[in-house]
């Protein structure tokens, strides 16, 4: 009879626990940070994918919380009488989560893929992907600047000066955007690096080599303002250089084996 | 005589051998310019089908007519543009001419829409799809597209699909064809950077500090960087504003600081190190922008925006006007801050260096139901100061409109003119 007792308030206390925990435990997919406008990765594809899941959300699945996602989280939010604030906090995602499905390993797939899909709810997510590439990369720009301009900057710095300090790659970048902004140059990215005779990578095709995540991440900072050039327009290797009219440009300061001009 | 065959047949192999080296390489450079040539207008053609869809976009926000007539204008000019882009492309010559009619409806519709020929509101109507046409042809043409960016992807596509259909055609003529495309300029991209170009700071009248004070500046701004080792150089005999510039290396920590000479304001700093894989909090990270702002001494600021990538974060602060609590989005600021540890990564603050001269202007209520069309629906707005043509900071209505379908667009109203002095779709 003893031994009984014991077996069933051991079931109870097991039972209790299993509540609470169950009761304490946030949500089983989002990780615990609120999330807000501005904000990048698993979170925002998650929560993109819900969105969709539920009609909310209709643009791309990129994991970037732009105000696209803003605005169909604070519909969303409307609907289910919650705050309406625009951030994931934690009762949005329980709701979130209790009226939605998430299927990570294909969202994630298809986007590694570089698919264009969508994750509607009620359709079969096998025939909601498209026979199209879709058009993102994995970096949030300034609104002025697209994922073109960062990928043929990327090109040209890495072209131009892969083997320079990490300061003198965003200094390359920084002379293409400063070339855009100079009346004496072209006025858009492309114009810039392919004008003729203005860049030795574009010459002699290292232009289309791959450029590596340093040299992305150096654009990125060019393109978020940085300048180590102080507003320079050419820049040289005094060691390569052939032209003498390069020598007669007021120089501004020599980062790596480069020397920037204005 | 055997020898003498010998020698013949090793010549003529060496002078063959030589030959083909010299044509290959010489067919090397010009597929390498052909090959620059065709990118270039590929990704020209696309950029320019983004700035017309947003052009049009701006012709669906507003309805007062004298608003729509630059962006009408905009559509003409940029329709005409790119379907010179097109014609000059060896596309497929059907597809070519669909959209070069396409584009060709669009622009003369502009025109018409202008002259006051076509309703506005027919014009709104049929560019609601319109737009989303332009999109996707811009997504076939991207730079980004991941075999567009090869040069292999662009020689086997365009240049030696236009040598195979016109054999007679050498790789000269080819050359000489594409480089007689003449490139046009845009006036409106040129308006549109205008704004963002830096401050002169030749005329700070501050006096000059020394190597010194500014080597002890730099380790009290940055007292992490106690023991590194730094190295500091002038600017150049000529440079337009005289600077130091220090690079500093600590352990994994790579990177510069510059300070002006005059007054020794801290232009730039930015480091370089391997980052973990871990991720402070949204609310940690502001918190750490705020206590670097303060210990630097910018404490006008607030923060307008940020953006979280792989390894850091990417924030924007503007000035704000004490007196009417309108943003000076030319005295801008940014901060990188690292997402692992919350580290300071670059500070930027070029252009808050010298303050604006802000003038006292009106405030005239103004409706913004006579501005935006009924699609678009004003969710924010507030006070910033932005740049009008003439270069001049005029206090104007920041307004932020929605639409679900063409997008978050903020517009920048003058106070006082009601003039609209600057549009631009968010992300």
């Amino acid at each position: 009879m003893k031994k009984l007792r014991y077996i069933l308030l051991s079931l109870v206390f097991c039972a209790a626990s299993y509540a609470i925990l169950q009761q304490e435990q946030p949500t089983q997919a989002f990780s615990t940070q609120i999330v807000e406008r501005g904000a990048y990765g698993d979170d925002v594809i998650e929560l993109q994918s819900r969105l969709q899941y539920t009609g909310f959300y209709t643009s791309q699945i990129d994991g970037k919380f732009g105000y696209n996602t803003y605005w169909a989280l604070r519909n969303f939010q409307q609907k289910y009488g919650l705050p309406i604030d625009g951030l994931l906090g934690e009762e949005t995602k329980k709701k979130l989560v209790s009226v939605s499905e998430f299927n990570k390993e294909f969202v994630h797939e298809q986007i590694k893929k570089g698919n264009s899909f969508t994750t509607y709810g009620g359709e079969d997510l096998e025939k909601q992907v498209k026979n199209k590439q879709a058009d993102s990369t994995n970096m949030q720009l300034p609104p002025k600047y697209s994922e073109k301009d960062l990928k043929l900057i990327a090109n040209a710095v890495y072209g131009e000066a892969r083997g320079e300090p990490y300061e003198g790659q965003v200094a390359v970048a920084a002379v293409i955007l400063n070339r855009v902004e100079h009346p004496d140059f072209p006025n858009t990215i492309s114009e810039v690096i392919f004008q003729p005779l203005a860049f030795t990578a574009v010459a002699d095709g290292q232009i289309w080599l791959e450029p590596n995540e340093r040299a992305k991440e150096a654009v990125l900072d060019a393109l978020n303002g940085w300048d180590p050039t102080e507003n320079a327009i050419y820049y040289f290797n005094p060691k390569t250089a052939t032209s003498k009219w390069i020598w007669s440009r007021p120089q501004i300061k020599t980062i790596g084996q480069h020397i920037f001009c204005a | 005589m055997k020898k003498f065959i010998w020698i013949i047949v090793v010549s003529a192999a060496a002078v063959f051998l030589v030959y083909h080296f010299n044509v290959q390489s010489k067919n090397t450079r010009l597929e390498n310019a052909l090959a620059t040539q065709y990118s270039n207008q590929l990704t020209s053609a696309s950029e320019k089908l983004i700035k017309l869809s947003d052009s049009i976009d701006q012709t669906l926000l507003f309805q007062d007519k004298e608003v729509l007539d630059q962006p009408l204008e905009d559509v003409w000019r940029l329709s005409s543009d790119i379907r010179a882009s097109i014609s000059a492309l060896p596309i497929d010559h059907e597809t070519s001419t669909v959209w070069m009619n396409y584009l060709n409806r669009i622009g003369n519709s502009a025109s018409l829409v202008k002259e006051g020929k076509i309703p506005v509101e027919d014009w709104q109507k049929s560019m609601k799809d319109a737009r989303g046409n332009l999109l996707s042809l811009s997504d076939q043409w991207a730079f980004t597209n991941r075999n567009a960016g090869k040069k292999d992807y662009i020689v086997t596509s365009f240049v030696n699909n236009k040598a195979n259909k016109e054999n007679e055609k050498n790789w000269k003529t080819l050359g000489d064809s594409v480089k007689a495309y003449t490139e046009s300029d845009f006036p409106m991209t040129a308006s549109e950077t205008d704004k963002q170009k830096k401050k002169d700071l030749q005329h700070i009248k501050d006096s000059e500090v020394t190597v010194e004070q500014v080597k002890q500046n730099f380790f009290k701004l940055f007292p992490e960087l106690k023991d590194a080792t730094i190295h500091i150089t002038e600017s150049g005999a000529d440079a337009p504003y005289p600077f130091y510039h220090i690079q500093f290396h600590k352990g994994i920590r790579i990177g510069y600081a510059d300070f002006t000479k005059k007054g020794g304001h801290l232009l730039s700093y930015l480091l370089e190190r391997p980052f973990d894989n871990t991720t402070i909090s949204v609310e940690q990270m502001k918190e750490k922008s705020s206590t670097y702002l303060k210990s630097f001494g910018y404490t006008d600021t607030e923060m307008v925006e940020y953006r979280e990538n792989h390894i850091a974060w990417h924030l924007a602060f503007a000035r704000v006007d004490p007196n009417n609590d309108a943003l000076i989005y030319a005295d801008g600021m940014h901060l990188k801050i690292a997402k692992d540890n919350g580290e300071l990564l670059g500070l930027n603050a070029m252009e808050y260096i010298q303050k604006e001269n802000i003038g006292e202007q009106k405030v005239v209520p103004i409706d913004y139901k006579e501005i935006f069309s009924g699609d678009f629906t004003v969710e924010e707005e507030r006070l910033a100061y932005v740049e009008n043509k003439e270069l001049q900071q005029r206090l104007a209505y920041e307004v932020l409109t929605r639409n679900d379908s063409i997008g978050t667009h903020k517009t920048y109203i003058d106070t006082e003119t009601h003039e609209i002095l600057h549009t631009e779709k968010l992300p």
